[in-house]
């Protein structure tokens, strides 16, 4: 009986201890997606070759941690036909300080979805100093989505806990040249890059991005064809056409401000080109102008004056070539209304135009046939137009069209105004303008709300420059003579409009510094919270007559 | 001493069992459940429409309104949009987008299925129903699930084909997508049986608009005939509907009787099936279109499509302002518009009862006319345009004048006319996709014309180039359903 006792006792505490030696299992982790390291790890048969670069760089213990990082990774395929290329058997094998910067190349400080992909380059940098480009090709009845021209996308947006991962198909190699070298390469662009050359632009362009304040470039490159299409058979021809001064180094000679017009600031694709208007050249005050027609990128193809300028087209397939320091594009020929341009791009000269600005005619209205010039009509919140935007979003942009207006064409923009109902600022794009010193005239039809309201004085900016004087759609001009007016900064601007209620206000003078479309901002400061009726607004070359000629309700000028 | 310990286990054994009793009736006491129903022909008919209310759910209609208009040009989009419907414009299609979410229309083909697989038991329990009134509320339910999979065939091409009624776990199954032939062949399948065994009229004009009737199917026949070229069956389908003359088109004088006739209306002489909406059941209409925070506007191209007469701008086409958009302020009026004295308004949240427009005769003229311009019969397809035009009052300067022998320029024409005669109906980007994958994508032109205008310009390039791409017209299938069913295998444009 004892005996039992003590033996089942035993036994008693054997079953306890089995019992109790059974693992518990808790989970100690809140979430078991991977790092980037991890997911290489997970997946041995696919990224074994990159996780090995990682190692021998180092670069494996960082992506492991907490960050926010884009890694494009190539497959094993892609790093075994890179050592191929290469002439190397194993990543050992390759020089340690070419794999870390091939492993830079391929991060982005940043996460970056395949939803970010567009046209031209990833907003943001790689680590290595380039930018990646995106874009997507059709080849044999299959579309790919194509990294730096190089790669192809085998999988996108796979999300690791630091980071996103998108699978490629080849490694992606940085380029190597400079813009200076990548033209001086190819025997294409032999006139071009001996201009560059002679005006010294050439050392501008060949230098590293590190060594030169972070500084990148764009240029529109013509090839020698291009340049022979134009009339110039060689770089002396150039040369006899455009340096005024026999010196193409001096920073004062046309040759050198010719070749500095193709040179842009910034590393600008194709992409980044149609998404602005316009783009500050190297050639000081100079502006090209851009815009997407069709599918086709065209450069300063412009309406001027009621004429259609034809300009040049970058050509798509052969533009938007990376190097250390920028990018380059071709110019090529354009047709535009029966007139083709050889694809040269040069400055043009033009001497400040007066400028009659009807700013109720924007192309959203245009696309309105039944309102526009026919019709009141008006445009919802948030007011986003292409040339007409609101600032707060707060209230709508009003067109007004009555049959029995006196106005310019029978309308205005009703710009309502004031905070908090109305808007604190609309922002309007002008046309293009040529650079010079103009009279800026506000033209509005008189307006008050009610006899409380005592004003509604707005400023008026052109490209954040503000003018001297306000703009206050309930003041009226005094009485007086036109000269004595125009002393007064006041004018009748309708032929034959004596009413007071149709007034032109001098807001002052301003220099414009280059030829562009500049964004005019009209910004509430004081008074009453009110709609503001605004007719047309004219820039008048300082040296020429203000008050004459007026315009007609047709639009046309009384001479 | 024994006796009393038996005893009292005994009593207590006899309590629990006894108490026990109601605890394990597992049937809900305020519910009915399958055992307990289809035993009525009252109880089939309340099932049936069930099928039909399913379909008035407003996240179905909005989803089928995206898949047949988002990816083409005409509806833009407000800053209140989703981000999802940005990305469905950047083209920049995810699996996770909600776009591709196709719950809803499973939801209703499950409805459909229950009563397909349950509805025959009814007869053995209610000896007043007959066999022709069991046959005709099938042909409803198999009517509205030929047109759910016809959706889900046109939007993703390969979809599971779910043809049992999912009433038990146990019934729960993985399906693997099934070819496209095989989902037209049962969209045929389904749409034939409704076709023989449909009611052909419930003597009642908005029951005859609303329910599934043999016209309805045999808009829906000649539709899908069309989509799979099968001009033959498409034209004789149309014919069935314009001989039996039920129908026609309303000759209005002007925007405003056209618009108040046959959209704010409905159930016009020009109306073959619409959803049926009311005070009490809503459209979706105020929610997308009129109200403040609506995601959805018109673009410049759907108001280029109506034309403009430069000398006299009172002369306009009857289906542009004033009735399937306002241009004062940009929003889409089809489903959303109201004449107030002639001032054209957007509904409110208590007057959105408009109905949603499946078919209309015009539908099926110019399916027909399609159908002719393909089969040597061009200058009848010519002739077919030229009367919708005219009821329409459609400008001199939409008008073309395409060879009678060449069948693209005449699809080319079409398509124009559509998206002035169906603007915003959810029809578009599946005209678009019809008449571009026609013989095997020769008219591909056409749609990578039409995205590429309407493309953001930073983007125009890729989108051009995945448009190309014939793989890309069809969506992704959703990441939710992935994961909740292993056998279903992702479009291969989107792996």
């Amino acid at each position: 009986m004892k005996r039992f006792g003590l033996m089942s006792s035993i036994i008693m505490l054997l079953v306890i201890c089995l019992w109790s030696c059974r693992k518990q299992s808790l989970v100690l982790t809140t979430d078991t997606s991977l790092n980037i390291t991890g997911y290489l790890d997970s997946n041995p048969d696919e990224f074994s070759q990159f996780r090995k670069i990682l190692g021998i760089t180092g670069n494996a213990g960082f992506l492991n941690a907490y960050g926010a990082y884009t890694l494009f990774l190539p497959n094993n395929e892609a790093v075994n036909e890179y050592l191929k290329a290469e002439g190397k058997t194993a990543v050992e094998d390759v020089n340690i300080q070419t794999l870390k910067d091939l492993v830079r190349f391929h991060l982005i400080a940043d996460t970056l979805g395949t939803g970010r992909f567009k046209d031209g380059k990833l907003p943001t940098l790689t680590m290595y100093g380039q930018y990646l480009i995106t874009g997507a090709v059709f080849a044999n009845g299959v579309t790919k989505t194509r990294i730096n021209r190089q790669a192809n996308l085998v999988q996108g947006d796979v999300i690791a806990r630091n980071g996103i991962v998108h699978v490629i198909d080849r490694m992606l190699i940085p380029a190597k040249l400079s813009i200076a070298q990548l033209v001086a390469n190819d025997p294409k662009y032999s006139i071009f890059t001996e201009a560059l050359r002679e005006t010294s632009l050439f050392d501008s362009l060949n230098i590293a991005p590190a060594n030169n304040g972070d500084r990148r470039f764009t240029l529109i490159a013509e090839t020698d064809s291009t340049l022979n299409a134009a009339g110039y058979a060689n770089y002396a021809a150039l040369k006899a056409r455009f340096s005024k001064t026999g010196n193409p180094a001096n920073v004062n000679d046309s040759l050198r401000v010719f070749m500095q017009y193709h040179i842009l600031f910034g590393s600008k694709y194709l992409a980044d080109i149609i998404s602005a208007q316009s783009h500050e050249t190297m050639a000081k005050t100079e502006v090209i102008t851009s815009k997407l027609t069709n599918r086709n990128v065209l450069i300063n193809d412009d309406d001027f004056l009621g004429k259609h300028e034809t300009g040049i087209m970058l050509n798509r397939s052969s533009s938007d070539n990376s190097t250390t320091n920028g990018v380059v594009h071709v110019a090529s020929p354009l047709t535009v209304a029966g007139v083709t341009t050889s694809g040269h791009l040069a400055v043009k000269v033009r001497v400040p135009v007066r400028i009659d600005w009807d700013v109720a005619d924007f192309p959203e209205l245009r696309a309105l046939p039944a309102f526009f010039r026919r019709a009141s009509t008006s445009f919802p919140i948030p007011v986003l137009l292409s040339t007409i935007k609101s600032v707060d979003r707060v209230a709508a942009l009003y067109y007004t069209y009555s049959g029995t207006e006196v106005t310019v064409y029978k309308d205005f923009l009703n710009l309502p105004l004031g905070p908090p109902a109305r808007s604190a600022a609309f922002t309007l794009t002008t046309p293009l303008l040529v650079k010079g010193k103009y009279k800026v005239w506000m033209n509005y039809k008189f307006y008050q709300k009610s006899t409380s309201t005592k004003s509604c004085a707005s400023q008026v900016s052109i490209d954040g420059v503000p003018l001297q004087r306000l703009i206050d759609g309930i003041a009226k001009r005094p009485a007086g003579t036109a000269a004595e007016l125009e002393a007064q900064g006041w004018k009748q601007y309708i032929t034959g409009q004596t009413s007071t209620n149709y007034n032109g206000r001098l807001l002052g003078v301003i220099d414009l510094p280059s030829t562009k479309r500049y964004s005019m901002q009209i910004k509430w400061v004081s008074g009453g919270s009110m709609d503001t009726y605004i007719d047309v607004v004219q820039f008048i070359p300082v040296d020429q007559n203000q008050i004459s000629p007026m315009i007609n309700t047709d639009g046309t000028r009384e001479f | 001493m024994k006796r009393i310990k038996y005893s009292v286990l005994l009593f207590l054994m006899i309590i629990s069992a006894t108490s026990c009793n109601k605890w394990l009736d597992l049937k809900p006491e305020d519910g009915i459940i399958r055992q307990n129903y289809w035993n009525t022909k009252e109880q089939l008919n309340a099932a049936v429409t069930g099928c039909y209310s399913s379909l008035l759910n407003n996240n179905l209609i909005t989803q089928l309104f995206r898949w047949g208009e988002m990816r083409s040009d005409m509806v833009g989009l407000t800053i209140r949009a989703s981000i999802d419907d940005v990305n469905i414009k950047d083209n920049n299609l995810l699996s996770s987008n909600s776009i591709t979410r196709w719950s809803e229309v499973y939801q209703t083909i499950n409805y459909c299925n229950t009563v397909i697989d349950f509805a025959p038991s009814v007869k053995a329990k209610d000896n007043t129903l007959t066999e022709v009134q069991l046959n005709a509320y099938l042909a409803e339910a198999h009517g509205i699930r030929g047109l759910m999979y016809f959706y889900l065939l046109r939007s993703f091409g390969e979809v599971p084909l779910q043809l049992k009624a999912t009433s038990s776990d146990a019934t729960l199954e993985q399906l693997a997508k099934s070819s496209q032939t095989d989902v037209y062949n049962q969209i045929i399948e389904d749409l034939k049986f409704a076709e023989q065994n449909a009611v052909l009229s419930y003597n009642n004009t908005n029951t005859n608009k609303g329910r599934i009737n043999k016209y309805s199917v045999y808009a829906m026949l000649a539709d899908v005939y069309l989509w799979n070229d099968d001009y033959a069956n498409a034209i004789t389908y149309s014919d069935k509907i314009i001989n039996s003359n039920l129908y026609s088109l309303y000759m209005a004088d002007n925007t405003q009787s056209f618009f108040t006739t046959v959209f704010r209306d409905g159930n016009s002489q020009e109306g073959i099936f619409e959803l049926q909406f009311d005070l009490q059941k809503q459209s979706p209409g105020f929610n997308l279109f009129a109200a403040a925070a609506r995601p959805y506007t018109i673009t410049n191209k759907a108001l280029d499509y109506f034309g403009l007469d430069d000398v006299n701008p009172s002369n306009v086409d009857f289906r542009g302002d004033g009735n399937s958009l306002r241009s004062s302020d940009q929003s889409i009026a089809k489903h959303a518009g109201i004449y107030d004295g002639s001032s054209f308004n957007l509904v409110t949240s208590t007057t959105s009862t408009a109905n949603w427009f499946l078919y209309r005769y015009s539908d099926i003229l110019l399916l027909k006319a399609e159908a002719l311009a393909w089969s040597n019969r061009g200058q009848e397809a010519l002739d077919i345009i030229a009367a919708i035009r005219t009821r329409a009052h459609a400008l001199t300067s939409t008008e073309e004048v395409p060879a009678a022998d060449n069948p693209e320029q005449i699809s080319e024409y079409i398509l124009h006319e559509r998206s002035r005669e169906f603007a915003f109906e959810g029809k578009r980007w599946f005209d678009m996709l019809r008449i571009a994958k026609r013989n095997n994508y020769r008219q591909i032109d056409l749609m990578i014309a039409i995205v590429a205008e309407s493309a953001p310009a930073d983007r125009q390039q890729s989108i051009i180039n995945k448009f190309r791409d014939t793989r890309s017209h069809y969506l992704p299938i959703n990441e939710y359903e992935l994961q909740a069913d292993r056998n279903l295998v992702q479009n291969p444009f989107y792996k």
